[in-house]
């Protein structure tokens, strides 16, 4: 850089002076918010001011796998099944609901308290809200949505092309909700969204056809589209036409669609022990949420089907929770 | 039909029947199983190409028929039938089955006549679909997921096959495979035929050898050409001639020395039947001289003074006769009648033992007087039986000892007839033929008979034996317990030499 002066190069100095200041202190102040939390969750575990029961209703591996995850980060909570024991009166209760099955156990027998929805994807969260008679509820409601968000999800398909990427989202009137949602994330990631309506009497063709010039296929769960009769067809019928498809899952990424994030167990787990923690410091409970903590996978056969290159940022492409030391 | 007979078969017809037979039916059979299993190869394989090609379609066809895009459907027929010639015709159906997509070869081929349907079913991708219900939502499960196919059905996939090419394809097969196995039998036949040779010979060498060793010739040789079993049987042979030829040479030897040994006993015995018949026919001469000179003096001495003693009498009964009578006188003339009466008889018995010692008839008469003679007298003095005589031929040069001797047998032989036979009938004949030398005695009657065997030892028998036989004739005495007795008896002309 050329010289022009002294003074310049005073200003430079302290311009470089102030960049380090700013940078320690935007450090510092992450340092002090962490610490701060850390109390909180100290003060939170030490006060023991709500009760957490954790709700299932079945035994499979997975979970198994997550009750034993969150007993860890909850070492307190009781572990339920079917019906929920009554709570104490003196203590709020937090359910975590894990599952859809459990999310509707809890949802019809809670009468006061939070509940946290869980591994519970946010069509069948809100099915299951919808398909609850209308009543005043003093029970205060909130998920972590099972599937990717649709933000990572943009990024992760921009990623894929190296640039802005139109994608189609083809929706059902089980998943309306995700519209003004989609748009949202869409336009954050400066994603041009296309958002296409599939009936129950309609073609599935049809519906495909519609979206047929759009590179990209963001899929989500829907048991009207995405159902076991139609996901090989849509596969299919995406590939021979060049399409790429995001999909919802690992296992639709194995299935054939080219790549999608997702989150562990230990990821959600991290989430809600993240959101819970939230709740009882401020007593305002977050809204349902995306997971936020992921990892992403890429199906390499189908990639070189279609001739696109994967390099290591996309398959590295993740976010995991800070791991807190006992 | 002298083949059928295949137990006259040589050695070597049965060991090429024994090889080539084997052959010939594998040969038959494989040929056989070959064709038919080739047809059927192209049936199952047509069969199971037909399934897994329309199978296969019917796999790759869920997109076309959801889709309604024909054109890929097409595509795909059209290469697959003229890649695979054995395709006749691919037709896609929809689930009312019309016809999507249909494709015929264009080439010259036939249809097969079953057709393979396979119904289009719909995939169903079994992951987790985050439904309402269930178990909880994991978006980073690792868990398999699979592909199974549902029971809709979208349509059909319906394949004809051709077998055109595939059955020249296994013709072409058939024929590689049978040429070689037709040089393979053809070979097996020569090598058999070669065998049956390499047997034959040496087989029909030793039977050669066998059959000369049967006739006689026990000096042959065979030449051991092989081994094993006919090895040892040439071998045998030959060890076989060897002994044979020594066994003949001891036996010749031995033969020859029993034949020195037989010829001295015969030599002996010829000398001493000679001796025999000489010292029987001396004998016999000596009997008959003597008889005769018995004869003789009993004719000559003892008939004369007979005669004497009778003229003595008769003088004595005429003297009698002169004297007065008186008792005296007619007791000498009875009593010289009485001894005259009694030098008659006396005489007569003189006369006929002379008779009896020599025939005189014989002398007088000859032999066919003195038989005949003879005969006439049995048939005289014997009225319960008829005697009949009859010859033939010149009796006069026949020598006096034969005339004796079968004038003696036929004496013995009439007299046994009166003694023994009972017969009512008697016959002698008598035959002398110049051109074989030969005087021929018959004597038969149709009496009780007798057993040779048993009589045989007889005085009478073994005196005309001895009689026959010591003129070097020739006896036979045909008797039988049924009746009637043949005695015959043959004497040659020419006597043996002393």
């Amino acid at each position: 850089m050329p010289w022009n002066s002294a003074g310049n190069a005073v200003r430079y100095i302290f311009c470089r002076i102030s960049r380090v200041f700013k940078r320690i202190s935007i450090v510092v102040v992450f340092l002090i918010l962490t610490f701060a939390v850390e109390l909180v969750r100290a003060e939170r575990h030490d006060t023991q001011s709500y009760d957490f029961q954790i709700v299932t209703t079945d035994d499979t591996g997975a979970t198994k796998k997550i009750v034993e995850d969150l007993l860890k980060k909850f070492p307190s909570a009781q572990t339920t099944s079917d019906s929920i024991n009554r709570h104490s009166k003196t203590k709020k209760t937090v359910f975590i609901a894990i599952g859809p099955s459990a999310f509707r156990s809890v949802l019809s027998q809670a009468r006061d308290g939070v509940i946290v929805s869980a591994f519970t994807s946010s069509q069948a969260y809100h099915a299951i809200l919808e398909s609850m008679p209308e009543q005043p509820r003093t029970v205060s409601v909130t998920a972590i949505y099972a599937e990717p968000s649709p933000l990572l999800q943009f990024r992760l398909a921009s990623m894929l092309f190296k640039r802005p990427v139109k994608v189609a989202a083809i929706l059902s009137n089980k998943t309306t909700y995700l519209e003004p949602v989609l748009q949202h994330m869409a336009s954050q990631s400066r994603t041009d969204l296309s958002i296409e309506y599939y009936g129950t009497t309609e073609a599935l063709n049809r519906v495909l056809t519609r979206v047929a010039d759009v590179p990209v296929i963001l899929a989500t769960p829907d048991s009207t589209l995405f159902n076991a009769e139609n996901i090989h067809t849509i596969l299919v019928t995406t590939y021979r036409r060049n399409q790429v498809v995001i999909g919802f899952s690992a296992a639709l990424v194995k299935a054939g669609a080219l790549a999608s994030t997702y989150s562990e167990i230990e990821d959600i787990n991290a989430q809600v022990d993240e959101l819970i923690a939230d709740y009882e410091v401020s007593g305002k409970l977050a809204e349902p949420q995306f997971p936020k903590y992921f990892s992403t996978i890429v199906n390499e056969n189908v990639a070189r089907s279609l001739n696109m290159v994967v390099d290591d940022s996309i398959k590295n492409f993740s976010r995991k929770p800070v791991v807190r030391q006992p | 039909m002298k083949i059928l007979k295949w137990k006259d078969w040589g050695i070597g017809a049965r060991l090429i029947f024994i090889t080539t037979l084997p052959i010939a039916l594998m040969f038959c059979s494989i040929v056989w199983y070959s064709y038919h299993s080739r047809l059927l190869e192209v049936q199952e394989e047509l069969a199971e190409r037909g399934h897994v090609i329309a199978t296969a379609i019917a796999d790759s066809s869920e997109y076309g028929l959801t889709s309604g895009i024909f054109s890929d459907l097409d595509k795909v027929a059209n290469s697959l039938v003229q890649a695979d010639s054995s395709i006749y015709q691919i037709s896609i159906l929809d689930t009312d089955k019309h016809v999507a997509v249909r494709t015929i070869t264009t080439g010259q081929r036939d249809a097969d006549n079953r057709v393979f349907e396979v119904p289009i079913r719909k995939k169903l991708l079994s992951m987790d679909e985050f439904s309402e219900d269930g178990t909880p939502h994991i978006s980073g499960s690792k868990e398999a997921i699979s592909l199974t196919v549902s029971d809709q059905v979208i349509g059909y996939v319906r394949v004809i096959m051709s077998p055109s090419n595939m059955i020249t394809k296994q013709k072409e097969r058939f024929y590689v495979q049978l040429t070689l196995i037709s040089c393979v039998l053809i070979a097996s036949l020569f090598f058999a035929f070669y065998l049956a040779r390499n047997l034959n010979r040496p087989m029909a060498d030793s039977i050669a050898a066998l059959r000369q060793i049967r006739g006689g010739n026990y000096a042959v040789h065979v030449n051991v050409t092989t081994g094993g079993e006919i090895g040892d049987l040439q071998s045998s042979i030959n060890e076989m001639s060897i002994s044979l030829n020594q066994a003949k040479q001891n036996l010749e030897n031995k033969v020859l020395e029993r034949t020195k040994d037989l010829e001295a006993s015969r030599n002996d015995a010829v000398k001493a039947d000679a001796e025999k018949r000489k010292l029987i026919q001396k004998m016999n001469s000596i009997v008959e001289d003597e008889r005769k000179s018995i004869a003789i003096e009993i004719h000559d001495e003892l008939n004369a003074m007979l005669i004497g003693a009778k003229l003595e009498s008769q003088r004595i009964l005429t003297l009698a006769s002169v004297v007065a009578v008186s008792n005296e006188a007619e007791e000498i003339k009875v009593r010289a009648q009485s001894i005259v009466s009694l030098i008659k008889d006396l005489y007569a018995r003189g006369r006929a033992m002379v008779t009896r010692l020599r025939p005189e008839v014989l002398d007088m008469l000859g032999l066919h007087g003195a038989i005949d003679e003879m005969v006439r007298h049995y048939d005289v003095i014997h009225p319960a039986c008829r005697f009949e005589f009859h010859s033939n031929g010149d009796f006069s040069t026949l020598e006096s000892g034969v005339a004796i001797a079968a004038y003696r047998l036929t004496q013995e032989a009439l007299s046994n007839v009166v003694k023994h036979s009972q017969a009512s009938k008697a016959s002698v004949f008598l035959v002398l033929d110049h051109e074989k030398n030969l005087l021929q005695l018959v004597i038969s009657d149709n009496g009780i008979g007798f057993d040779p065997e048993t009589v045989s030892s007889g005085i009478g028998v073994i005196g005309m034996r001895e009689r026959v036989y010591g003129f070097n004739g020739k006896i036979e005495i045909h008797s039988g317990k049924d009746g009637g007795t043949e005695i015959t008896a043959r004497f040659p002309l020419f006597q043996i030499s002393a």
